[in-house]
Protein backbone atom coordinates (compact mmCIF):
# COMPACT_ATOMS: atom_id res chain seq x y z
CA UNK A 1 0.00 0.00 0.00
CA UNK A 2 1.58 3.32 -1.01
CA UNK A 3 1.83 6.28 1.30
CA UNK A 4 -1.71 7.71 1.86
CA UNK A 5 -0.33 11.21 1.21
CA UNK A 6 -0.08 10.22 -2.46
CA UNK A 7 -3.88 9.76 -2.57
CA UNK A 8 -4.18 13.52 -3.14
CA UNK A 9 -1.96 13.23 -6.20
CA UNK A 10 -4.19 10.46 -7.51
CA UNK A 11 -7.33 12.59 -6.89
CA UNK A 12 -5.65 15.49 -8.67
CA UNK A 13 -4.87 13.31 -11.69
CA UNK A 14 -8.43 11.94 -11.89
CA UNK A 15 -10.01 15.40 -11.60
CA UNK A 16 -7.62 16.83 -14.19
CA UNK A 17 -8.37 13.98 -16.59
CA UNK A 18 -12.16 14.28 -16.18
CA UNK A 19 -12.27 18.08 -16.48
CA UNK A 20 -9.93 18.17 -19.45
CA UNK A 21 -11.89 15.46 -21.27
CA UNK A 22 -15.18 17.27 -20.61
CA UNK A 23 -13.83 20.56 -21.94
CA UNK A 24 -12.50 18.83 -25.03
CA UNK A 25 -15.52 16.64 -25.80
CA UNK A 26 -18.68 18.48 -24.64
CA UNK A 27 -18.45 21.52 -26.99
CA UNK A 28 -18.04 19.15 -29.94
CA UNK A 29 -21.37 17.50 -29.09
CA UNK A 30 -23.52 20.58 -28.36
CA UNK A 31 -22.26 23.29 -30.78
CA UNK A 32 -23.28 23.95 -34.35
CA UNK A 33 -20.33 24.40 -36.75
CA UNK A 34 -20.52 27.46 -39.02
CA UNK A 35 -16.97 27.84 -40.39
CA UNK A 36 -15.79 31.10 -42.01
CA UNK A 37 -12.37 31.74 -43.60
CA UNK A 38 -11.32 33.80 -40.55
CA UNK A 39 -12.24 31.03 -38.14
CA UNK A 40 -10.16 28.49 -40.03
CA UNK A 41 -6.95 30.53 -39.86
CA UNK A 42 -4.29 29.60 -37.31
CA UNK A 43 -4.74 31.62 -34.12
CA UNK A 44 -1.93 34.13 -33.63
CA UNK A 45 -3.31 36.42 -30.91
CA UNK A 46 -5.52 38.36 -33.36
CA UNK A 47 -2.72 39.21 -35.76
CA UNK A 48 -3.23 37.96 -39.33
CA UNK A 49 -0.55 35.35 -40.13
CA UNK A 50 1.99 36.77 -42.55
CA UNK A 51 4.24 33.93 -43.66
CA UNK A 52 4.58 30.17 -43.74
CA UNK A 53 5.25 28.56 -40.36
CA UNK A 54 8.05 26.25 -41.43
CA UNK A 55 10.43 28.94 -42.63
CA UNK A 56 14.11 29.33 -41.74
CA UNK A 57 15.18 31.57 -38.88
CA UNK A 58 18.42 33.56 -38.84
CA UNK A 59 20.91 31.94 -36.48
CA UNK A 60 21.17 35.09 -34.34
CA UNK A 61 17.74 34.32 -32.87
CA UNK A 62 19.29 31.24 -31.31
CA UNK A 63 22.07 33.31 -29.77
CA UNK A 64 19.54 35.70 -28.24
CA UNK A 65 17.43 32.79 -27.01
CA UNK A 66 20.46 31.13 -25.43
CA UNK A 67 21.56 34.29 -23.65
CA UNK A 68 17.99 34.82 -22.49
CA UNK A 69 17.80 31.33 -21.02
CA UNK A 70 21.14 31.77 -19.23
CA UNK A 71 20.24 35.06 -17.58
CA UNK A 72 16.65 34.03 -16.95
CA UNK A 73 17.72 30.96 -15.03
CA UNK A 74 20.24 33.03 -13.09
CA UNK A 75 17.49 35.49 -12.17
CA UNK A 76 15.23 32.64 -11.07
CA UNK A 77 17.84 31.50 -8.57
CA UNK A 78 17.60 34.87 -6.81
CA UNK A 79 14.06 34.13 -5.63
CA UNK A 80 14.74 31.40 -3.06
CA UNK A 81 17.66 33.44 -1.77
CA UNK A 82 15.52 36.58 -1.42
CA UNK A 83 12.82 34.67 0.47
CA UNK A 84 15.32 33.30 2.99
CA UNK A 85 17.53 36.42 3.07
CA UNK A 86 17.22 37.09 6.83
CA UNK A 87 17.84 33.48 7.85
CA UNK A 88 20.89 33.10 5.63
CA UNK A 89 22.44 36.25 7.08
CA UNK A 90 25.88 37.55 6.17
CA UNK A 91 27.04 34.28 4.64
CA UNK A 92 24.05 34.21 2.30
CA UNK A 93 24.84 37.74 1.20
CA UNK A 94 28.51 36.88 0.58
CA UNK A 95 27.52 33.76 -1.33
CA UNK A 96 25.20 35.80 -3.56
CA UNK A 97 27.88 38.44 -4.07
CA UNK A 98 30.30 35.71 -5.25
CA UNK A 99 27.56 34.36 -7.53
CA UNK A 100 26.89 37.79 -9.01
CA UNK A 101 30.61 38.45 -9.50
CA UNK A 102 30.98 35.23 -11.51
CA UNK A 103 27.83 36.08 -13.45
CA UNK A 104 29.01 39.67 -13.92
CA UNK A 105 32.32 38.58 -15.42
CA UNK A 106 30.45 36.37 -17.86
CA UNK A 107 28.07 39.25 -18.66
CA UNK A 108 30.91 41.68 -19.25
CA UNK A 109 32.68 39.12 -21.45
CA UNK A 110 29.61 38.55 -23.63
CA UNK A 111 29.05 42.31 -23.88
CA UNK A 112 32.67 43.08 -24.83
CA UNK A 113 32.71 40.30 -27.42
CA UNK A 114 29.59 41.76 -29.07
CA UNK A 115 27.19 39.02 -28.02
CA UNK A 116 24.38 41.56 -27.54
CA UNK A 117 24.77 43.43 -30.81
CA UNK A 118 22.41 42.50 -33.63
CA UNK A 119 24.71 41.62 -36.50
CA UNK B 1 33.75 25.86 9.22
CA UNK B 2 30.01 25.24 9.55
CA UNK B 3 27.57 27.72 8.07
CA UNK B 4 23.79 27.30 8.22
CA UNK B 5 24.15 23.60 8.97
CA UNK B 6 26.49 23.01 5.99
CA UNK B 7 30.13 22.34 6.76
CA UNK B 8 32.78 23.66 4.40
CA UNK B 9 36.40 22.56 4.29
CA UNK B 10 38.09 24.94 1.89
CA UNK B 11 41.24 22.82 2.02
CA UNK B 12 39.42 19.94 0.33
CA UNK B 13 37.76 22.32 -2.13
CA UNK B 14 41.12 24.07 -2.70
CA UNK B 15 42.07 22.70 -6.16
CA UNK B 16 38.58 23.46 -7.49
CA UNK B 17 38.63 26.99 -6.03
CA UNK B 18 42.05 27.69 -7.58
CA UNK B 19 40.85 26.58 -11.01
CA UNK B 20 37.62 28.62 -10.75
CA UNK B 21 39.66 31.74 -10.01
CA UNK B 22 42.10 30.88 -12.83
CA UNK B 23 39.25 30.60 -15.33
CA UNK B 24 37.79 33.93 -14.28
CA UNK B 25 41.24 35.61 -14.38
CA UNK B 26 41.77 34.36 -17.94
CA UNK B 27 38.45 35.93 -19.00
CA UNK B 28 39.19 39.18 -17.15
CA UNK B 29 42.68 39.51 -18.65
CA UNK B 30 41.24 39.15 -22.12
CA UNK B 31 38.48 41.62 -21.20
CA UNK B 32 40.79 44.32 -19.87
CA UNK B 33 43.82 43.82 -22.09
CA UNK B 34 43.96 44.71 -25.76
CA UNK B 35 44.73 41.77 -28.09
CA UNK B 36 46.40 39.67 -25.40
CA UNK B 37 48.64 37.06 -27.08
CA UNK B 38 47.25 33.60 -26.56
CA UNK B 39 50.51 32.29 -25.10
CA UNK B 40 49.89 34.64 -22.14
CA UNK B 41 46.34 33.35 -21.64
CA UNK B 42 47.40 29.72 -21.85
CA UNK B 43 50.35 30.53 -19.59
CA UNK B 44 47.92 31.78 -16.94
CA UNK B 45 46.04 28.52 -17.35
CA UNK B 46 49.20 26.43 -16.87
CA UNK B 47 50.11 28.54 -13.81
CA UNK B 48 46.61 27.82 -12.49
CA UNK B 49 47.29 24.09 -12.97
CA UNK B 50 50.47 24.45 -10.92
CA UNK B 51 48.48 26.32 -8.25
CA UNK B 52 45.77 23.66 -8.24
CA UNK B 53 48.42 20.97 -7.83
CA UNK B 54 49.97 22.86 -4.91
CA UNK B 55 46.50 22.98 -3.32
CA UNK B 56 46.04 19.28 -4.06
CA UNK B 57 49.42 18.05 -2.76
CA UNK B 58 48.73 18.40 1.01
CA UNK B 59 45.54 16.34 0.61
CA UNK B 60 47.59 13.22 -0.25
CA UNK B 61 46.75 10.36 2.09
CA UNK B 62 43.97 12.33 3.73
CA UNK B 63 40.48 10.89 3.85
CA UNK B 64 37.65 13.30 4.62
CA UNK B 65 34.38 14.66 3.33
CA UNK B 66 32.94 18.14 3.12
CA UNK B 67 29.68 19.90 2.16
CA UNK B 68 27.80 17.52 4.49
CA UNK B 69 29.40 14.42 3.01
CA UNK B 70 28.62 15.31 -0.61
CA UNK B 71 32.25 15.77 -1.66
CA UNK B 72 35.07 13.48 -0.60
CA UNK B 73 38.82 13.46 -0.76
CA UNK B 74 40.69 10.19 -0.44
CA UNK B 75 43.67 8.54 -2.09
CA UNK B 76 41.43 7.44 -4.94
CA UNK B 77 40.04 10.88 -5.80
CA UNK B 78 43.51 12.39 -5.22
CA UNK B 79 45.00 10.24 -7.98
CA UNK B 80 42.23 11.06 -10.44
CA UNK B 81 42.42 14.77 -9.63
CA UNK B 82 46.18 14.75 -10.25
CA UNK B 83 45.68 13.06 -13.66
CA UNK B 84 42.99 15.60 -14.59
CA UNK B 85 45.12 18.63 -13.67
CA UNK B 86 48.10 17.17 -15.56
CA UNK B 87 45.91 16.57 -18.62
CA UNK B 88 44.68 20.16 -18.50
CA UNK B 89 48.24 21.49 -18.40
CA UNK B 90 49.32 19.32 -21.36
CA UNK B 91 46.23 20.31 -23.36
CA UNK B 92 46.93 24.00 -22.79
CA UNK B 93 50.52 23.47 -23.96
CA UNK B 94 49.38 21.68 -27.12
CA UNK B 95 46.77 24.39 -27.77
CA UNK B 96 49.39 27.13 -27.81
CA UNK B 97 51.08 25.75 -30.95
CA UNK B 98 51.15 28.02 -33.97
CA UNK B 99 48.56 26.19 -36.10
CA UNK B 100 46.36 24.94 -33.27
CA UNK B 101 42.60 25.43 -33.65
CA UNK B 102 41.18 27.51 -30.88
CA UNK B 103 38.40 29.23 -32.78
CA UNK B 104 40.34 32.56 -32.71
CA UNK B 105 39.02 33.11 -29.21
CA UNK B 106 41.81 31.88 -26.94
CA UNK B 107 40.37 33.33 -23.72
CA UNK B 108 37.04 31.56 -23.93
CA UNK B 109 38.81 28.43 -25.21
CA UNK B 110 41.17 28.35 -22.22
CA UNK B 111 38.39 29.24 -19.77
CA UNK B 112 36.16 26.48 -21.14
CA UNK B 113 38.98 23.94 -20.82
CA UNK B 114 39.54 25.01 -17.22
CA UNK B 115 35.80 24.83 -16.40
CA UNK B 116 35.73 21.40 -18.03
CA UNK B 117 38.44 20.21 -15.68
CA UNK B 118 36.54 21.63 -12.69
CA UNK B 119 33.65 19.40 -13.75
CA UNK B 120 36.06 16.46 -13.81
CA UNK B 121 37.37 17.29 -10.33
CA UNK B 122 33.78 17.44 -9.03
CA UNK B 123 33.16 14.01 -10.56
CA UNK B 124 36.31 12.59 -8.93
CA UNK B 125 35.09 13.53 -5.45
CA UNK B 126 31.30 13.50 -5.74
CA UNK B 127 29.54 11.07 -3.41
CA UNK B 128 25.94 11.92 -4.32
CA UNK B 129 23.97 11.43 -7.51
CA UNK B 130 23.42 15.18 -7.75
CA UNK B 131 27.13 15.94 -7.47
CA UNK B 132 27.91 13.30 -10.11
CA UNK B 133 25.37 14.76 -12.54
CA UNK B 134 26.55 18.31 -11.90
CA UNK B 135 30.16 17.33 -12.63
CA UNK B 136 29.30 15.36 -15.77
CA UNK B 137 27.23 18.22 -17.17
CA UNK B 138 29.89 20.82 -16.48
CA UNK B 139 32.47 18.62 -18.18
CA UNK B 140 30.25 17.82 -21.17
CA UNK B 141 28.71 21.22 -21.88
CA UNK B 142 32.12 22.86 -22.17
CA UNK B 143 33.44 20.01 -24.34
CA UNK B 144 30.53 20.29 -26.80
CA UNK B 145 31.71 23.81 -27.59
CA UNK B 146 35.40 22.90 -27.61
CA UNK B 147 34.79 20.07 -30.12
CA UNK B 148 33.61 22.72 -32.57
CA UNK B 149 36.45 25.23 -32.20
CA UNK B 150 38.10 23.97 -35.39
CA UNK B 151 35.20 25.92 -36.90
CA UNK B 152 35.85 26.43 -40.64
CA UNK B 153 36.70 22.74 -40.97
CA UNK B 154 33.38 20.95 -41.63
CA UNK B 155 34.60 17.88 -39.72
CA UNK B 156 34.87 19.94 -36.54
CA UNK B 157 31.31 21.27 -36.90
CA UNK B 158 30.12 17.73 -37.51
CA UNK B 159 31.99 16.56 -34.42
CA UNK B 160 30.40 19.25 -32.24
CA UNK B 161 26.89 18.49 -33.52
CA UNK B 162 27.24 14.72 -33.10
CA UNK B 163 28.75 15.14 -29.67
CA UNK B 164 26.05 17.50 -28.40
CA UNK B 165 23.15 15.41 -29.75
CA UNK B 166 24.37 12.05 -28.46
CA UNK B 167 25.84 13.56 -25.30
CA UNK B 168 22.56 15.17 -24.30
CA UNK B 169 20.75 11.91 -25.01
CA UNK B 170 23.20 10.19 -22.67
CA UNK B 171 22.61 12.88 -20.05
CA UNK B 172 18.90 12.16 -20.33
CA UNK B 173 19.52 8.49 -19.53
CA UNK B 174 21.80 9.50 -16.70
CA UNK B 175 19.37 11.89 -15.00
CA UNK B 176 16.41 9.54 -15.41
CA UNK B 177 18.42 6.66 -13.97
CA UNK B 178 19.48 8.88 -11.07
CA UNK B 179 15.85 9.81 -10.40
CA UNK B 180 14.81 6.15 -10.27
CA UNK B 181 17.76 5.29 -8.02
CA UNK B 182 16.69 8.12 -5.73
CA UNK B 183 13.19 6.70 -5.77
CA UNK B 184 14.41 3.24 -4.78
CA UNK B 185 16.62 4.40 -1.90
CA UNK B 186 15.00 7.65 -0.77
CA UNK B 187 18.38 9.37 -0.77
CA UNK B 188 20.83 10.71 -3.33
CA UNK B 189 23.94 9.65 -1.41
CA UNK B 190 25.78 6.61 -2.74
CA UNK B 191 26.22 5.05 0.69
CA UNK B 192 22.43 5.08 1.19
CA UNK B 193 22.01 3.31 -2.16
CA UNK B 194 24.02 0.31 -1.00
CA UNK B 195 21.09 -0.83 1.17
CA UNK B 196 18.89 -1.02 -1.92
CA UNK B 197 21.70 -2.75 -3.85
CA UNK B 198 21.69 -5.74 -1.51
CA UNK B 199 18.07 -6.69 -2.29
CA UNK B 200 17.98 -5.32 -5.88
CA UNK B 201 14.38 -4.01 -6.10
CA UNK B 202 13.04 -3.49 -9.62
CA UNK B 203 13.24 0.31 -9.39
CA UNK B 204 16.92 0.09 -8.45
CA UNK B 205 17.72 -2.30 -11.31
CA UNK B 206 16.04 -0.08 -13.93
CA UNK B 207 17.67 3.02 -12.46
CA UNK B 208 21.12 1.46 -12.43
CA UNK B 209 20.62 0.20 -15.98
CA UNK B 210 19.81 3.70 -17.24
CA UNK B 211 22.70 5.21 -15.28
CA UNK B 212 25.05 2.62 -16.76
CA UNK B 213 23.89 3.46 -20.29
CA UNK B 214 24.59 7.13 -19.63
CA UNK B 215 28.06 6.45 -18.24
CA UNK B 216 28.84 4.00 -21.07
CA UNK B 217 28.01 6.76 -23.58
CA UNK B 218 30.49 9.09 -21.90
CA UNK B 219 33.13 6.35 -21.64
CA UNK B 220 32.52 5.29 -25.26
CA UNK B 221 31.97 1.69 -24.23
CA UNK B 222 30.66 -0.37 -27.13
CA UNK B 223 27.79 -0.49 -28.30
CA UNK B 224 27.49 3.15 -27.18
CA UNK B 225 30.70 4.12 -29.00
CA UNK B 226 29.36 5.09 -32.43
CA UNK B 227 29.96 8.81 -31.95
CA UNK B 228 33.56 8.32 -30.85
CA UNK B 229 35.58 7.98 -34.10
CA UNK B 230 33.86 10.93 -35.80
CA UNK B 231 34.05 13.22 -32.79
CA UNK B 232 37.68 12.36 -32.04
CA UNK B 233 38.67 12.77 -35.68
CA UNK B 234 36.86 16.07 -36.17
CA UNK B 235 37.80 17.87 -32.97
CA UNK B 236 41.00 19.94 -32.81
CA UNK B 237 43.91 17.72 -31.87
CA UNK B 238 44.49 19.15 -28.38
CA UNK B 239 40.81 18.67 -27.55
CA UNK B 240 40.91 15.08 -28.82
CA UNK B 241 43.86 14.42 -26.52
CA UNK B 242 41.92 15.98 -23.64
CA UNK B 243 38.77 13.96 -24.38
CA UNK B 244 40.54 10.61 -24.57
CA UNK B 245 42.19 11.08 -21.17
CA UNK B 246 40.22 13.53 -19.03
CA UNK B 247 36.68 12.41 -19.87
CA UNK B 248 37.65 8.78 -19.36
CA UNK B 249 39.46 9.50 -16.10
CA UNK B 250 36.59 11.49 -14.61
CA UNK B 251 33.90 9.05 -15.73
CA UNK B 252 35.91 6.09 -14.46
CA UNK B 253 36.22 7.85 -11.11
CA UNK B 254 32.41 8.03 -10.97
CA UNK B 255 31.92 4.46 -12.16
CA UNK B 256 34.48 2.98 -9.75
CA UNK B 257 33.17 4.96 -6.79
CA UNK B 258 29.63 3.90 -7.64
CA UNK B 259 30.54 0.22 -7.98
CA UNK B 260 32.65 0.13 -4.82
CA UNK B 261 30.37 2.23 -2.59
CA UNK B 262 26.99 0.96 -3.74
CA UNK B 263 27.75 -2.72 -4.40
CA UNK B 264 30.95 -3.33 -2.44
CA UNK B 265 31.00 -6.91 -3.75
CA UNK B 266 30.41 -8.69 -7.01
CA UNK B 267 26.73 -8.45 -7.89
CA UNK B 268 24.56 -9.87 -10.63
CA UNK B 269 23.56 -6.28 -11.47
CA UNK B 270 27.11 -5.68 -12.72
CA UNK B 271 26.93 -8.35 -15.45
CA UNK B 272 25.83 -5.77 -18.08
CA UNK B 273 28.95 -3.77 -17.28
CA UNK B 274 31.17 -6.81 -17.84
CA UNK B 275 29.42 -7.50 -21.15
CA UNK B 276 29.90 -3.89 -22.25
CA UNK B 277 33.60 -4.18 -21.43
CA UNK B 278 34.12 -7.44 -23.36
CA UNK B 279 32.27 -5.96 -26.33
CA UNK B 280 34.35 -2.76 -26.21
CA UNK B 281 37.68 -4.58 -26.12
CA UNK B 282 36.80 -6.58 -29.22
CA UNK B 283 35.06 -3.78 -31.17
CA UNK B 284 37.81 -1.27 -30.34
CA UNK B 285 40.67 -3.59 -31.29
CA UNK B 286 39.13 -4.91 -34.51
CA UNK B 287 37.75 -1.49 -35.47
CA UNK B 288 41.24 0.02 -35.34
CA UNK B 289 42.59 -2.53 -37.84
CA UNK B 290 41.65 -0.70 -41.01
CA UNK B 291 41.99 2.93 -39.92
CA UNK B 292 44.27 5.12 -42.02
CA UNK B 293 43.93 8.21 -39.84
CA UNK B 294 45.95 8.21 -36.65
CA UNK B 295 43.35 10.22 -34.68
CA UNK B 296 40.68 7.75 -35.73
CA UNK B 297 42.97 4.84 -34.93
CA UNK B 298 43.57 6.22 -31.44
CA UNK B 299 39.81 6.76 -31.07
CA UNK B 300 39.17 3.05 -31.66
CA UNK B 301 42.10 2.21 -29.42
CA UNK B 302 40.58 4.35 -26.67
CA UNK B 303 37.35 2.34 -26.93
CA UNK B 304 39.37 -0.83 -26.34
CA UNK B 305 41.37 0.84 -23.54
CA UNK B 306 38.13 1.81 -21.76
CA UNK B 307 37.13 -1.84 -21.90
CA UNK B 308 40.54 -2.86 -20.49
CA UNK B 309 40.11 -0.48 -17.56
CA UNK B 310 36.76 -2.04 -16.60
CA UNK B 311 38.68 -5.29 -15.95
CA UNK B 312 40.17 -3.57 -12.88
CA UNK B 313 36.68 -3.45 -11.37
CA UNK B 314 35.85 -7.11 -12.08
CA UNK B 315 34.98 -8.97 -8.95
CA UNK B 316 35.17 -5.65 -7.06
CA UNK B 317 38.49 -6.90 -5.66
CA UNK B 318 40.63 -5.41 -2.94
CA UNK B 319 43.29 -4.00 -5.29
CA UNK B 320 40.90 -3.06 -8.06
CA UNK B 321 41.08 0.68 -7.44
CA UNK B 322 44.88 0.67 -7.28
CA UNK B 323 45.12 -1.26 -10.57
CA UNK B 324 42.64 1.09 -12.21
CA UNK B 325 44.58 4.14 -11.08
CA UNK B 326 47.93 2.67 -12.18
CA UNK B 327 46.57 1.84 -15.62
CA UNK B 328 44.96 5.25 -15.91
CA UNK B 329 48.23 7.05 -15.10
CA UNK B 330 50.02 4.89 -17.69
CA UNK B 331 47.25 5.55 -20.23
CA UNK B 332 47.37 9.30 -19.61
CA UNK B 333 51.15 9.39 -20.15
CA UNK B 334 51.23 7.28 -23.31
CA UNK B 335 48.11 8.70 -24.92
CA UNK B 336 48.95 12.35 -24.24
CA UNK B 337 52.48 11.59 -25.46
CA UNK B 338 51.19 10.12 -28.73
CA UNK B 339 48.88 13.09 -29.31
CA UNK B 340 51.71 15.50 -28.47
CA UNK B 341 53.80 13.87 -31.21
CA UNK B 342 50.97 14.20 -33.75
CA UNK B 343 50.49 17.84 -32.73
CA UNK B 344 54.24 18.52 -32.85
CA UNK B 345 54.76 17.25 -36.40
CA UNK B 346 52.13 19.56 -37.83
CA UNK B 347 52.76 22.35 -35.30
CA UNK B 348 49.18 21.90 -34.09
CA UNK B 349 47.84 21.40 -37.60
CA UNK B 350 45.70 18.43 -38.64
CA UNK B 351 48.01 17.46 -41.52
CA UNK B 352 49.82 14.81 -39.50
CA UNK B 353 46.73 12.80 -38.66
CA UNK B 354 47.07 10.66 -41.78
CA UNK B 355 49.15 7.50 -41.48
CA UNK B 356 50.89 8.12 -44.83
CA UNK B 357 52.55 11.22 -43.40
CA UNK B 358 54.51 8.94 -41.07
CA UNK B 359 56.23 6.95 -43.82
CA UNK B 360 59.97 6.81 -43.18
CA UNK B 361 59.61 9.33 -40.39
CA UNK B 362 62.57 7.73 -38.60
CA UNK B 363 64.97 8.98 -41.29
CA UNK B 364 63.67 12.54 -41.05
CA UNK B 365 62.97 12.97 -37.32
CA UNK B 366 64.58 10.02 -35.53
CA UNK B 367 63.88 11.13 -31.95
CA UNK B 368 60.24 11.88 -32.66
CA UNK B 369 59.81 8.50 -34.32
CA UNK B 370 61.45 6.72 -31.39
CA UNK B 371 59.21 8.55 -28.88
CA UNK B 372 56.05 7.72 -30.85
CA UNK B 373 57.19 4.10 -31.12
CA UNK B 374 57.59 3.94 -27.37
CA UNK B 375 54.08 5.33 -26.80
CA UNK B 376 52.56 2.90 -29.30
CA UNK B 377 54.48 -0.04 -27.76
CA UNK B 378 53.12 0.99 -24.38
CA UNK B 379 49.57 1.20 -25.73
CA UNK B 380 50.04 -2.29 -27.20
CA UNK B 381 51.44 -3.58 -23.90
CA UNK B 382 55.00 -4.57 -24.87
CA UNK B 383 57.13 -5.60 -21.84
CA UNK B 384 59.32 -2.86 -20.40
CA UNK B 385 56.69 -0.16 -20.85
CA UNK B 386 54.04 1.25 -18.54
CA UNK B 387 51.23 -0.33 -20.55
CA UNK B 388 52.64 -3.82 -20.00
CA UNK B 389 52.74 -3.63 -16.22
CA UNK B 390 49.32 -1.93 -16.21
CA UNK B 391 47.87 -4.84 -18.15
CA UNK B 392 49.55 -7.32 -15.79
CA UNK B 393 47.79 -5.65 -12.85
CA UNK B 394 44.46 -5.70 -14.73
CA UNK B 395 44.84 -9.39 -15.58
CA UNK B 396 45.60 -10.15 -11.95
CA UNK B 397 42.28 -8.55 -11.00
CA UNK B 398 40.47 -10.39 -13.76
CA UNK B 399 41.78 -13.86 -12.91
CA UNK B 400 40.97 -13.28 -9.22
CA UNK B 401 37.44 -12.16 -10.04
CA UNK B 402 35.35 -15.30 -10.63
CA UNK B 403 33.97 -16.55 -13.97
CA UNK B 404 33.14 -13.09 -15.32
CA UNK B 405 36.57 -11.83 -14.31
CA UNK B 406 38.22 -14.69 -16.22
CA UNK B 407 36.06 -13.95 -19.27
CA UNK B 408 37.11 -10.30 -19.07
CA UNK B 409 40.77 -11.25 -18.71
CA UNK B 410 40.60 -13.53 -21.76
CA UNK B 411 38.95 -10.73 -23.77
CA UNK B 412 41.74 -8.41 -22.64
CA UNK B 413 44.37 -10.83 -23.95
CA UNK B 414 42.52 -11.26 -27.27
CA UNK B 415 42.06 -7.51 -27.68
CA UNK B 416 45.72 -6.85 -26.88
CA UNK B 417 46.93 -9.36 -29.47
CA UNK B 418 44.83 -7.72 -32.19
CA UNK B 419 45.91 -4.24 -31.13
CA UNK B 420 49.60 -5.17 -31.35
CA UNK B 421 49.09 -5.55 -35.11
CA UNK B 422 47.29 -2.20 -35.22
CA UNK B 423 50.11 -0.28 -33.57
CA UNK B 424 52.84 -2.13 -35.48
CA UNK B 425 51.36 -0.91 -38.76
CA UNK B 426 52.23 2.64 -37.71
CA UNK B 427 55.67 1.67 -36.37
CA UNK B 428 56.35 -0.24 -39.59
CA UNK B 429 55.47 2.79 -41.67
CA UNK B 430 57.86 4.95 -39.66
CA UNK B 431 60.88 2.66 -39.94
CA UNK B 432 60.71 1.35 -43.51
CA UNK B 433 62.84 3.57 -45.79
CA UNK B 434 61.01 5.13 -48.69
CA UNK B 435 62.13 6.59 -52.01
CA UNK B 436 60.85 9.78 -53.52
CA UNK B 437 59.16 12.84 -52.18
CA UNK B 438 58.33 12.87 -48.49
CA UNK B 439 56.04 15.20 -46.56
CA UNK B 440 57.78 18.02 -44.75
CA UNK B 441 57.36 18.11 -40.99
CA UNK B 442 56.65 21.57 -39.73
CA UNK B 443 57.00 21.95 -36.03
CA UNK B 444 59.66 21.47 -33.43
CA UNK B 445 58.27 23.64 -30.65
CA UNK B 446 59.73 23.09 -27.18
CA UNK B 447 56.16 23.36 -25.87
CA UNK B 448 55.40 19.93 -27.29
CA UNK B 449 58.74 18.49 -26.25
CA UNK B 450 57.66 18.98 -22.62
CA UNK B 451 54.69 16.57 -22.71
CA UNK B 452 56.63 14.18 -25.00
CA UNK B 453 59.60 14.11 -22.60
CA UNK B 454 57.36 13.71 -19.54
CA UNK B 455 55.50 10.94 -21.36
CA UNK B 456 58.68 9.09 -22.34
CA UNK B 457 60.12 9.37 -18.83
CA UNK B 458 56.83 8.26 -17.27
CA UNK B 459 56.23 5.34 -19.62
CA UNK B 460 59.76 4.02 -19.08
CA UNK B 461 59.72 4.58 -15.31
CA UNK B 462 56.31 2.93 -14.85
CA UNK B 463 57.45 0.04 -17.02
CA UNK B 464 60.88 -0.57 -15.47
CA UNK B 465 60.35 0.21 -11.77
CA UNK B 466 56.58 -0.18 -11.34
CA UNK B 467 56.82 -1.17 -7.65
CA UNK B 468 57.64 2.41 -6.67
CA UNK B 469 54.49 3.72 -8.31
CA UNK B 470 52.21 0.92 -7.19
CA UNK B 471 52.65 2.05 -3.59
CA UNK B 472 51.95 5.67 -4.55
CA UNK B 473 48.73 4.86 -6.37
CA UNK B 474 47.58 2.21 -3.89
CA UNK B 475 44.20 3.62 -3.13
CA UNK B 476 41.08 3.13 -1.18
CA UNK B 477 37.99 5.19 -0.55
Amino acid sequence: MPDPAWTYVLIFFVVALVVASLIAIVPGIFTKKRPTPEKLEPYECGVPPTSAMLGRFPVRFYLVAMLFVVFDVEAASFYPWAVRLRDLGGFGLLEMVAFIVVLGIGYAYVWKKGGFSWR
Amino acid sequence: MTIQGVNFDFGILGPISVLVITGLVVLLVDLVGRAVPRVVLYGIGVAGCAGAFIALAPLYGRSATTVNGAFATDRFSWGFSAVLIFTLAVTLLLSSLRNADDGNSPASYAALLIFCTIGGLIMAGATTLIGIFLGIEELSLALYVLAGTGYPRPASEEAALKYVLLGSLASGFLIYGSALLYGSAGSVSLSALSAAASSLPLLFVIGFGLLLVGLAFKLALSPFHLWTPDVYEGSPIAITAYMTVAVKAATFAVLARFVYTVFGHDSVALVPLWLLAIFSMLVGSFGALRQRNLKRLLAYSSIAQAGFMVVALSGVGEYGLSSLLFYLVAYALMNLGAFAVIAMLGDGDEAYADIDAYRALFYRRPWVAVALTLFLFSLAGIPGTAGFYGKVLLLEQGFAGGPWGIALALALIAGSIVSIYVYFQVVWAMFVPQEGEQPVTAGNSWLTWVPVAVGVAGVVALGVIPQVFVSIVSSSM
